[in-house]
């Protein structure tokens, strides 16, 4: 079966930055989290995705298609939800749900209707009155309500206190179950993946760093905690990215066998949050 | 596709198409009572009407560019159903323009010196020019592309006046204002009418042609 979304050798340059040669595909009916840093790329692999910014070079292929042909028709089974969802927010959320819903052949506004009672949304009140949250969530229903086969979620909970947070997330879990829905969800804040997420896509300064399952991350990578003596130099290098306290080091290895052996049992392995693994990843010097 | 885009162009601005379109009616109605000139009306109609493209100021005002795009619809068919939307509000303005003109008789002139088949032509002509030339400029600047356009005029005037000043070119107010006037007048008489008329419709469609071209070519490559 062919992947539902396939980015290869994606590459944008902007003045003083680039995104440079990110490779990944998505599988039908999996969530993947994109995860980085704030200014990582994160939000530039999704615009160019949609075509809302121009690649200079690479392929995206959406369900088997370019993504620069259908162009129109690709994004009927497409939800999105931007970052900062720009809204007419001089519209009700009614209204403006109603205006946005005439362009999907597949619009069901019962399903709209359904999850703004949900959400708990007042359709209508004007959405200028809206909370951030709640703008959110409208944006979430809207991107639900038009059987979207793949949702592109650009730092969803971004700005959303914990409780909203995770209310969002249960909701957008409960609505992942029957796997016919792909998602590409971008985030900086790692927790909110760890529940929800098959895959992930970790982006440093534009560049790639990989994109694995998480079972494939939690066996590949692992934290190491130990004393300073053992931090000789053969030991630094087994491991990516290293703190020294005085009272031991932590450390982040892509190489936990050769630690073990290295180490024995004077090293405590552990799994790597994937938060750990991109705070360590940043902190990494040297390449990748 | 298109008429559910200029459906949403009217229902996200018919508060703004009403504003101008009452502004339009009451700025006509008031020339045609001040003005001297039957040909004057037809110039502050002409620049009236193409601001009824200020109605697509409002997606860059609400930043709402990116949501535009990610619908399923193609950026060249958004942009044809703007431009449709701006010429059906503009042709709403036009017959405003012309009942105001009939409703409200000058004291000097007939209603037929105002609305003769010349100066329509003449009228159909600038509002194609005018909206031709600020239509792109507010799909890639927003509000400030009336700005814009004001400014770049502005420019290019002390330029020609510099220029003609400096003998480079010849008097370009004698050839804006006596020359094309009289080429257009030697046109008209030796064409006759009905092909007249039917020319300078012809002008401001290919003119609104080129300016919806011109447009798609500049939003298809616009990074939102």
């Amino acid at each position: 079966m062919e992947p539902i979304l396939e980015v290869c050798g994606l590459t944008k340059r902007y003045p003083g930055f680039e995104l440079k040669d990110v490779s990944f595909r998505l599988e039908h009916g999996y969530v993947m989290g994109l995860i980085g840093a704030n200014g990582a790329g994160k939000t530039t692999i999704i615009k160019l995705i949609l075509n809302l910014v121009r690649k200079d070079s690479g392929e995206v292929r959406i369900f088997g298609q370019d993504h620069l042909q259908n162009e129109a028709s690709l994004r009927e089974r497409i939800g999105v939800v931007h970052e900062a969802p720009p809204f007419y927010d001089h519209l009700s959320a009614g209204a403006f749900a109603r205006l946005v819903g005439r362009f999907y052949t597949r619009w069901n506004d019962q399903t709209f209707r359904r999850l703004s009672d949900e959400f708990e949304l007042p359709l209508s009140k004007r959405i200028r009155t809206f909370s951030r949250g709640m703008k959110m969530k409208l944006a979430l229903a809207m991107a639900l309500s038009h059987e979207a086969e793949l949702l592109l979620l650009d730092e969803p909970t971004g700005g959303l206190d914990p409780v909203f947070r995770r209310e969002l997330l249960d909701r957008l879990r409960d609505l992942l179950q029957d796997e016919r829905v792909s998602v590409l969800f971008s985030t900086h804040l790692t927790s909110d993946l760890e529940r929800i997420t098959d895959y992930v896509t970790l982006v440093r300064r534009g560049r790639l760093l990989f994109s694995e399952s998480v079972d494939v991350i939690r066996d590949t990578w692992c934290i190491a905690k130990g004393g300073n003596d053992l931090l000789v130099p053969d030991v630094r290098r087994l491991f990516r990215a290293c703190r020294e306290e005085p009272f031991g080091f932590t450390a982040l290895s892509d190489r936990p066998q050769e630690v073990r052996r290295a180490l024995g049992p004077k090293v405590v392995l552990g799994k790597p949050a994937l938060s750990d693994l991109v705070r360590y990843l940043e902190e990494e010097n040297g390449h990748v | 596709m298109i008429s559910r885009i200029i459906r949403s162009e009217i229902i996200l601005n018919w508060k703004v198409v009403l504003f101008y379109g009452a502004l339009g009616v009451a700025m006509t109605a008031t020339y045609a009572l001040m003005l001297k000139n039957p040909g004057a009306i037809i110039a502050a109609a002409a620049i009236l009407l193409p601001t009824q493209a200020v109605l697509l100021t409002r997606s860059s005002r609400y930043h709402a560019d990116a949501t535009e795009c990610a619908l399923p619809v193609s950026r060249d068919e958004l942009i044809l159903g703007k431009y449709l939307t701006v010429i059906a509000t503009m042709l709403l303005a036009f017959v405003l323009v012309l009942a105001t003109v009939i409703v409200v008789p000058h004291p000097e002139f007939a209603t037929s010196d105002v609305l003769n088949p010349d100066r329509l032509a003449t009228l159909v002509v600038l509002v194609g020019l005018i909206s031709s030339l600020l239509v792109p400029l507010i799909l890639r600047f927003g509000f400030m592309g009336i700005m814009v356009l004001i400014l770049g005029l502005n420019v290019i005037t002390v330029i020609v006046f510099v220029l003609t000043a400096a003998r480079v070119i010849g008097n370009a107010l004698h050839f804006v204002f006596h020359d094309v006037p009289a080429a257009v007048a030697a046109f008209r008489s030796s064409v006759g009418f009905p092909w007249f008329h039917l020319g300078a419709l012809a002008v401001a469609c290919g003119l609104s042609y080129a300016s919806l071209k011109v447009s798609q070519l500049i939003y298809r490559r616009r990074e939102l």
